[in-house]
């Protein structure tokens, strides 16, 4: 009996030896940094990976196997060449990766609080220590330190509407864009302006989208000091049912104030990619959920390709996460394929490689 | 009427549980020590059993069960996301009823009739003045199942033979499904199923050896009440098993066959909010399985046991997060589970009247995705822990009091399918007391987690540390 107690006791040791015994995930960092790149969010495997451009390769980690980490639930990349660095907008889980911009290697997630859900971040170009970011769920507008890693201003917009989602820096103003989302329904979207000074965010106006408009995505026009707010509207993958997204542009040159130029109804559920646009020839590109691309002529303000006559469409994918363009070629990632389709700008497929796990946001990055 | 040697016993008991929601805990990703608030839990269940001998010679009987559960917990969400405010209520009922006719000649009888009802409330935010802000998810559901047992013998070969069919009917009411046609828009639907079975196996016996074929039909029919949506599935599922005694203490078994398991309601209906969605397209799995054991009685007072198994699973049906970020079931195409699992007990009697016994268990599985063409192809699979352990000792007399204490050990297990990220085991240890009053009542007290270890689920979730809830139950018998 005493032999069988001792061995019990042996058998319980080994299990505590198991405490030890939990894999250590090697830190990703690369050796090389090409020219040319897009960076790619895997949203699934909380990593990022790169497509080298001249290459032609894309890298979902280093040679070893070591992944690039990020967050949970990444929507937004941000370069930030001034200080050699990459930031992951990680909504799930509240925080903000830090990235070395050129070996990927993690630095540190900073963590901004509670019930957060950071949506999209910007920079603000003229005093790039200070970043703007957009709390989807807290209802907030919250002003960043980026160097210190904490958070200077919360400013609420709930008495405008709910659940903030683009936000743009330009020019001493602040624009973001509010969905005003309840019991799954979008409500009565729009876009906020504020005035940056030394005192803080100064309200400056509300600009009503309608009912329904689900405001997602926008961009500054930096040719012609305009902002384009991409509107999603139902954003559904099933055409009869959603079918009316739209690009309200607003012309911004006065005191940064909107004044509404054009309403294109190029219909889909279309989001906006910050890298999806052909700037020789003022072409704006467009995912859609669905998985089609659309576009416009951001100069001319006409329709190119609506959503009943897609440039490309896929029918196996329900959403491409993102497009970028170069080299006349749209590089679009298709989340439920893990992988990047290549469509010549003429609407061609020309190849498709494979990504990570569940590609979505896409930049480039050009030295 | 008289019935010879007639008894009749019961059972009714409670019990209350409360866990704190208010701890600090250290996030995994900062090393930040934040305070979790709003977390509070408080349950409370009460159940009751019956079982009334009507003819022990004929072996009839009829016996029956009652719960009723309620339950409230704050539910800030994974890292306090979607709300700080969120709360869940959940209230449970369940009855069952078995007739029992055992010494029939022709067939032994028995029939089971369940009936449950399940009510969840889920408020997003309740520090709101918004009253349309909740959603309400109820299920209920009724069934009724048949088994006929027969026992043959012709020399020293043997059939037992059982033959089972049943039918259920459940029904699904929510206030905020996703729309069928439309991801983005909430809709209150309702849906029933019905789903009915056949089984047939048999255990032919010669000596030692047991043949075990078994072959079962079963058909699901999904539909809402306008008939919008409509979904029918017919699955045959067979399987032969094996059983080989070598002497009296070791017995050999094996067993090969498919299977199937359809999507619950849960998975398929679950009702939209910020942070998961069911799947209404889910296709059920299907598994070819393969699995060998053995028994052994080493000694009158120590046994042990071991299980090989292989399975090959399509379509497993798995809760993963999505593009947008909210967690919802899918089919994962092809995947390959092998395991073994391990079991040991001792029981040490200390006099003639008190007894203590160790139990120990260990569980691998090896879980790896093999849908080729995605990015996790080969990779092991989420949610999965590799190894688990467990230690009990309990002690006590045969009638008065018992106590047990156990220890659980928990490997890391992958939190993303690309095998990225890792949530790191965790030891528990858990203990329980029960303690006979009196001839009828029964106390039970557990305390969970006694060490307050901090531990994370899936998505770095803290989960609360040292609880505990309290049961009383009294039983009562009579005999004639």
């Amino acid at each position: 009996m005493r032999q069988i107690i001792l061995r019990v006791i042996f058998i319980l040791s080994i299990v505590f030896i198991f405490n030890g015994c939990d894999p250590s995930i090697e830190i990703g960092k690369r050796e090389i940094e090409p020219d040319r790149e897009i960076f790619v969010v895997h949203g699934l495997g909380q990593s990022i990976g790169y497509y080298d451009i001249d290459e032609d390769l894309f890298h979902m980690e280093t040679p070893s196997g070591a992944p690039f980490l990020v967050g949970s639930s990444q929507n937004q990349l941000i370069i930030d060449k001034d200080r050699n660095l990459l930031y992951s907008v990680n909504s799930l889980d509240n925080s903000i990766t830090y990235l070395n911009l050129s070996t990927l290697e993690w630095i540190e997630d900073v963590y901004l609080g509670v019930g957060i859900n950071p949506w999209n971040m910007s920079i603000n170009s003229d005093n790039p220590s200070v970043a703007y970011i957009s709390g989807w769920m807290s209802n907030e507008i919250i002003v960043f330190d980026l160097i210190r890693k904490e958070l200077i201003e919360r400013i609420t917009i709930a008495e405008y509407g709910s659940h903030p989602e683009g936000i743009v820096y330009y020019q001493g103003y602040l624009y973001t864009t509010y969905i005003s989302l309840s019991n799954n329904t979008f409500g009565d979207g729009g876009v906020l302006v504020y005035e940056v000074s030394d005192e803080g965010l100064q309200f400056v106006e509300d600009i009503k989208t309608g009912v329904g408009s689900n405001p997602q995505s926008m961009f500054v026009d930096e040719t012609n000091d305009s902002l384009h707010v991409i509107c999603t509207g139902v954003n559904d993958e099933n055409l009869a049912i959603s079918n009316d997204g739209t690009v309200e542009i607003f012309n911004i040159s006065i005191d940064g104030r909107l004044s509404h130029v054009s309403s294109l109804s190029i219909g889909g559920a279309p989001l906006f990619s910050p890298s999806g646009i052909d700037k020789s020839n003022n072409v704006v590109y467009l995912t859609n959920t669905g998985g089609y691309i659309t576009s416009y002529n951001s100069s001319t303000h006409t329709v190119i390709h609506s959503a009943m006559n897609p440039l490309y469409e896929d029918d196996e994918v329900e959403l491409f996460g993102a497009v970028t363009f170069v080299d006349d070629t749209l590089i679009i990632s298709a989340f439920s394929k893990d992988s990047l389709l290549f469509v010549h700008k003429d609407g061609t497929l020309v190849k498709t490689i494979d990504s990570g796990d569940g590609p979505q946001f896409m930049i480039l990055k050009e030295n | 009427m008289n019935y010879p040697l007639s008894s009749f016993s019961y059972s009714f008991g409670a019990y209350a549980h409360y866990s704190n929601g208010e701890y600090p805990y250290v996030h995994q990703l900062t090393n930040n020590r934040i305070t979790r608030i709003n977390a509070n839990g408080v349950k409370f269940g009460l159940s009751s059993s019956f079982f009334f001998d009507i003819n022990r010679v004929k072996e009839i009987a009829i016996g029956g069960d009652f719960s009723l559960y309620l339950d409230k917990k704050g539910v800030p969400g994974a890292i306090e996301f979607p709300s700080y405010y969120a709360t869940l209520q959940d209230k449970k009922l369940s009855t069952a009823i078995t007739y029992q006719y055992k010494n029939n000649p022709l067939f032994s009888i028995e029939i089971d009739s369940f009936f449950s009802y399940s009510y969840r409330l889920w408020d997003p935010n309740r520090t709101s003045s918004n009253p349309s802000r909740f959603s309400v998810h109820e299920n209920s559901a009724v069934s009724c199942a048949l088994s006929l047992q027969r026992d043959d013998e012709i020399g020293e070969f043997s059939s037992l033979l059982s033959i089972h069919s049943s039918f259920r009917y459940d029904t699904l009411h929510s206030s905020d499904l996703e729309s069928l046609n439309s991801s983005a828009i909430g809709v209150s639907d309702s849906f029933y199923r019905i789903h009915t079975d056949i089984a047939l196996h048999d255990t032919f016996s010669f000596k030692n050896l047991s043949i075990i074929p078994s072959f079962r039909v079963d058909t699901h029919d999904i539909r809402n009440w306008d008939q919008s949506y409509s979904s029918l599935a017919t699955h045959l599922s067979s399987n032969v098993g094996a059983s080989l005694r070598l002497y009296d203490n070791l017995t050999f078994k094996l067993n090969i066959g498919s299977a199937y398991r359809v999507p619950s309601f849960d998975d398929m209906f679950w009702s939209s909010s910020a942070f998961a969605v069911g799947n209404p397209y889910l296709r059920s799995e299907h598994a070819f399985s393969f699995d060998v054991s053995f028994d052994y009685k080493v000694h009158k007072l120590i046994s042990i046991s071991a299980l090989y198994f292989s399975n090959s699973i399509k379509d497993l049906i798995q809760w993963i997060p999505s593009a947008d970020g909210k967690w919802s079931p899918h089919n994962i195409g092809l995947v390959e589970k092998r395991g073994v699992n391990g079991a040991v007990k001792i029981d040490i009697p200390l006099n003639s009247i008190i007894d203590t016994s160790i139990s120990l268990d260990y569980q691998y599985i090896d879980a790896v995705d093999m849908g080729i063409g995605g990015a996790s192809y080969q990779k092991k699979l989420p949610f999965i822990a590799p190894h688990i352990f467990k230690g009990t000792f309990s002690i006590g007399d045969t009638s008065q009091w018992n106590a047990e204490i156990d220890i659980s050990y928990t490997s890391y297990r992958f939190i993303t399918a690309a095998n990225t990220k890792i949530a790191p085991h965790n030891v528990l240890i858990n203990t329980s007391l029960l303690f006979s009053l009196t001839t009828n009542w029964i106390l039970t007290l557990k305390i969970n987690n006694l060490t307050n270890q901090e531990y994370y689920d899936a998505q770095f979730y803290p989960i609360p540390g040292i609880h505990g809830n309290i049961t009383l139950t009294y039983k009562g018998e009579h005999k004639k």
